[in-house]
């Protein structure tokens, strides 16, 4: 049996104990990272093997599958463990300098083991084949990054990690009550044995009703409009290197959870088909759109203006899902790996020039062009991927989702998409101005450090590398809608 | 090698040479030197041509199906030698004008102006939409730099009118237009005759649109706005690339739009023809109206320039054998009555201070050659002979005769008396009428500023006596 799905959860797991016992800072950074880069290596042979040999499925000690708890490492999983491993090694490198300053001293070999926790929880969410044991590991990761937020050293930092706690206790409960219905009906844990057993399964009230919970649960999780207040409260006060790192994984992560229960388990009864409620998700994700892209417009405070835009973003990926084709799906699942590495890179520059800023407003990077001219091109790159330029990632995205919208039967929508990806130019210009054309004011932007430089570099030169060569995000996300919409044999 | 993609690839060398030497004071002579380079290959392509023409080379496969792929003919050959010989000239213009308008940051403004003429012969070499797609957004963010290169509010703020513009239209209409087109063709690659085998009118109807509306280069109204925003730019930038360059590429890729995506049977038959028809008359006058009421020099050849365009995308839309070519050699005298014009301009500016046509009285005795050459500019505007601008002008006479459409013929006649009536009062009060006050500065011609202009306006009279040898190329290879 292949082994490397378990080692991918065991490695973070076994040393974030052993990190307790040394209570070392040092030690602690630099175990985080080698268990991170490990993890990368693990999950790249990972995705190798699936994508030429087909799943793995392992049976966590032997045990066989509907008793025992299995995982499974199938195309999904991989794109998912791939872009969420990747993202959490460049935002240890580049936050190191901003962990330090910002974490008091004592807590911060345990932010770093929380860190490693809040992995374990995501990876086991992606690789679990066992509907109990995803909640589990929602749960891991969540009380993870509770702790996380909860170190910004504002005051509202302990705010919006409470209150990020109560709405995402208040989104795991409605999943926890979906599963046990799911249970009481079918008898079985197991996501296969589910999506099996709910073909014979006929549709009742009770099964109804646990569609319509793992909608909310999940619609909190991806901030899926109106579900999305959250998000960008959390992004504002969390501390900024976890802004980052959050930003290129949790929602997605709540991404996945839609596609795996929605379009995996519920494989044939086709919930989003049936209830209509891909219209509905449609209509609110549009809305969403709409509505945050005008917020993100108005902002002045940099941090906001994003998590608006990230709202945005996620509402383009969801609307692309709730067209229910397979160029939709494909569409947004090249859109999550692109906006990950887009949205990521951009928090990370605010989060490396501004480590001490409660509130980083657009004039902050007033004159920065002729400042960092480097690192300022990186930036404007990745802001030219936001609005969606060819030759960056961002095209290929748009082009994948305007594409998909215009073969559907809702081709009508594709006009408030192009209209709003439009209007991304207005808050992404009024950066870009300040950049490059305003008087530098006396501002406290720290120096960045080599290696920070180089993690933006390394986003910048991605985003224009998947503009060019999209075999890494179109190939397989291809594969796998073709696998979720014309292949029987899961 | 391909030749195209190294041309290509040698002009993007050239911007890292200008960023190596950004210290030198030569700079302006290297980059004279690049656009000399530039124009030998375009020089040696046309000398090969025979060999080139429909080689199509693919360079990389950006969405599977659809690479980014280079290839040449006939139409690109016209566009390409045009751009790249008044590059030379502008080259050796701005280095001048530069130094004597104490512009600084000097390597900035070569650097995106080289870039700015990379995405043009890009757009020319491009063999499909998303090639075209990728230079025509390249440009808009080439030039960007450039319009707002005195770093004043008011270009800043003219900046973002352009850029809202030019990038609003191509993401809202011309992307999905693309992209529609992709999904009901089948292909993007330009073809003779057109890409739509089986279609509905609607679809030719709403990508029709799409197009004129998209490729706002062309500067069709209503999208027209950032055409005279774009004159807060130094006088090189919009002689040459809003005159030439910037908006010339936009109608080059609306007649190739016309010819070889939607192909002329496919737009007679709908007749979605009418449409663009209808938006490039209306323009036509509308824009000439605009331009008398302009006191701006700069301003009222940017109107005119809208007009002059419409005039190229009119003809193509009417679709007979002689307004195409009416509009091929349009696109070639236009280009080179206006930039003419514009250098002249610049020069009047540089030498005099003088922005606006009230205040040019007598300026023919300060100035005299510069005043010469701004009067041939005028009357090819026109199009009165014996200038090339009659030459285009009868073509698209003969085409509307032939395309039975009398009633275009009202709308050439008025415009043409629109045209001689904001074009008159600039010559006669250069030449007849006595000054007001004197000019502050020197006021004698700059010889190293002339030179180029003089040049393009000794071929802007020689060509109207080989007109026929360009007549001939064209209908034989084109039409």
């Amino acid at each position: 049996m292949n082994q490397l799905p378990v080692l991918v959860l065991i490695l973070p797991l076994l040393v974030a104990p052993i990190l307790l016992l040394f209570r070392d800072n040092r030690y602690a950074y630099n175990m985080s990272l080698g268990v991170s880069f490990l993890n990368l290596l693990l999950i790249i042979s990972l995705l190798h093997y699936v994508y030429e040999d087909g799943n793995i499925l392992y049976e966590l000690g032997s045990w066989e599958a509907p008793i025992g708890i299995r995982l499974n490492a199938d195309l999904l999983s991989c794109y998912f463990l791939l872009l969420m491993s990747f993202m959490s090694l460049i935002c240890l490198i580049a936050g190191h300098k901003n962990v330090k300053s910002q974490i008091e001293d004592d807590n911060i070999y345990l932010f770093y083991i929380a860190w490693l926790l809040c992995n374990v929880g995501f990876s086991g969410i992606i690789l679990t084949n066992d509907i109990f044991n995803l909640f589990v590991f929602l749960e891991i990761s969540s009380l993870a990054s509770y702790f996380l937020i909860s170190q910004g050293n504002y005051k509202a930092s302990s705010l919006a990690a409470i209150q990020y706690l109560f709405i995402g206790s208040i989104g795991a409960v409605f999943i926890l009550f979906a599963i046990g219905i799911l249970y009481a009906n079918t008898g079985t844990l197991n996501m296969s044995d589910l999506s099996n057993k709910i073909i014979n399964n006929n549709i009742s009230l009770s099964m109804s009703l646990s569609i319509a919970m793992f909608l909310i649960g999940v619609g909190i999780k991806t901030a899926l409009f109106p579900l999305h207040g959250w998000l960008v409260r959390t992004y504002t006060y969390a501390p900024s290197i976890i802004v980052s790192y959050f930003s290129g994984t949790s929602t997605k992560i709540g991404v996945y959870i839609l596609l795996r229960i929605f379009l995996d388990v519920f494989h044939s009864i086709n919930p989003l088909e049936h209830y209509e409620l891909a219209q509905l998700i449609l209509f609110l994700s549009l809305i969403g759109v709409l509505l945050s892209t005008l917020y993100a417009v108005k902002q002045i405070e940099v941090k906001k203006m994003l998590a608006y835009s990230s709202v945005a973003q996620l509402s383009y990926i969801i609307l692309a899902i709730a067209l229910l084709t397979p160029e939709g799906l494909t569409a947004s699942l090249v859109h999550v790996f692109n906006h990950s590495i887009i949205k990521t890179g951009l928090f990370l520059v605010v989060t490396i020039l501004f480590i001490n800023n409660k509130d980083v407003s657009i004039d902050d990077f007033s004159g920065l062009g002729s400042k960092y001219p480097l690192l300022m091109s990186a930036f404007l790159l990745l802001l030219l991927g936001l609005i969606g330029l060819p030759l960056t990632s961002g095209f290929i995205s748009k082009w994948y989702l305007v594409s998909a919208i215009l073969q559907s039967d809702y081709w009508y929508i594709s006009v408030v998409v192009l209209i709003t990806s439009f209007m991304t130019l207005f808050y992404v210009w009024l950066l870009i101005e300040k950049i490059y054309f305003s008087v530098s004011v006396n501002h406290d932007s720290s120096i960045p450090t080599i290696s920070q430089s180089l993690c933006i570099y390394l986003l910048a030169a991605i985003t224009i590398y998947l503009g060019i060569e999209t075999s890494l995000t179109f190939g397989i996300s291809d594969q796998i809608s073709t696998n979720f919409f014309y292949n029987t044999n899961k | 090698m391909n030749i195209l993609a190294s041309h290509i690839l040698f002009l993007s060398l050239g911007i890292f040479i200008i960023n190596f030497l950004r210290k030198e004071k030569f700079i302006g002579l290297v980059s004279v030197l690049i656009s000399l380079v530039s124009l030998t290959y375009v020089l040696y392509i046309v000398n090969m041509q025979d060999s080139l023409i429909n080689q199509k080379i693919d360079l990389i496969n950006i969405i599977p199906g659809i690479p980014l792929s280079f290839s040449l003919d006939h139409l690109s050959l016209i566009f390409l030698v045009i751009s790249n010989s008044l590059w030379l000239m502008v080259s050796i213009f701005s280095e001048k004008y530069l130094e004597l308008n104490k512009y600084e940051n000097k390597s900035k403004f070569y650097i995106f102006f080289t870039l700015s003429m990379l995405a043009t012969n890009g757009i020319i070499y491009s063999s499909n939409l998303l090639t075209t797609f990728i230079f025509y957004e390249l440009l808009t963010i080439a030039t960007y730099p450039l319009v707002t290169f005195k770093g004043d509010h008011k270009s800043i703020v003219n900046g973002k009118k352009y850029l809202y513009y030019l990038l609003g239209t191509s993401i809202i209409f011309f992307l999905p237009a693309i992209i529609l087109t992709h999904i009901t063709a089948g292909t993007l690659d330009y073809k003779i005759g057109g890409v739509f085998t089986n279609y509905n009118n609607t679809t030719i109807y709403i990508l029709v649109i799409l197009f004129l509306f998209g490729i706002a280069k062309s500067a069709v109204m209503p999208f027209h706005k950032w055409l005279p925003s774009a004159m807060v730019a130094p006088t090189p930038v919009s002689a040459l690339l809003h005159a030439v360059a910037v908006v010339k590429s936009g109608v080059f890729i609306l007649l190739k739009v016309m010819l070889f995506i939607f192909g002329i049977d496919a737009l007679t038959t709908s007749g979605a023809n009418i449409i663009i028809i209808l938006f490039a008359s209306f323009t036509i006058i509308a824009s000439s109206i605009i331009a008398l009421s302009k006191d701006n020099i700069k301003l009222r050849l940017a109107y005119s320039t809208i007009g002059q365009l419409s005039y190229i995308v009119l003809a193509t839309a009417i679709l007979a054998p002689y307004s195409i070519l009416a509009a091929i050699l349009h696109l070639i005298f236009h280009a080179l009555g206006k930039i003419i014009l514009f250098l002249s301009a610049g020069i009047i500016a540089t030498q005099t201070g003088i922005k606006n046509v009230s205040e040019m009285n007598n300026l023919s005795s300060k100035l005299p050659i510069t005043c010469l050459l701004m009067s041939i500019g005028a009357i090819i505007m026109i199009g009165l002979p014996p200038t090339i601008g009659f030459i285009s002008k009868w073509y698209l006479l003969l085409g509307i005769v032939e395309s039975e459409k009398l009633y275009l013929l009202f709308v050439i006649i008025l415009s043409t008396l629109l045209n001689a009536s904001y074009y008159f009062p600039m010559i006669y009060k250069a030449y007849f009428e006595k000054e007001k006050f004197s000019y502050k500065g020197s006021s004698c011609e700059n010889i190293i500023l002339a030179f180029p202009v003089i040049l393009i306006g000794f071929i802007a009279v020689f060509i109207f006596f080989k007109t026929d040898f360009i007549v001939k190329f064209i209908t034989e290879q084109i039409i």
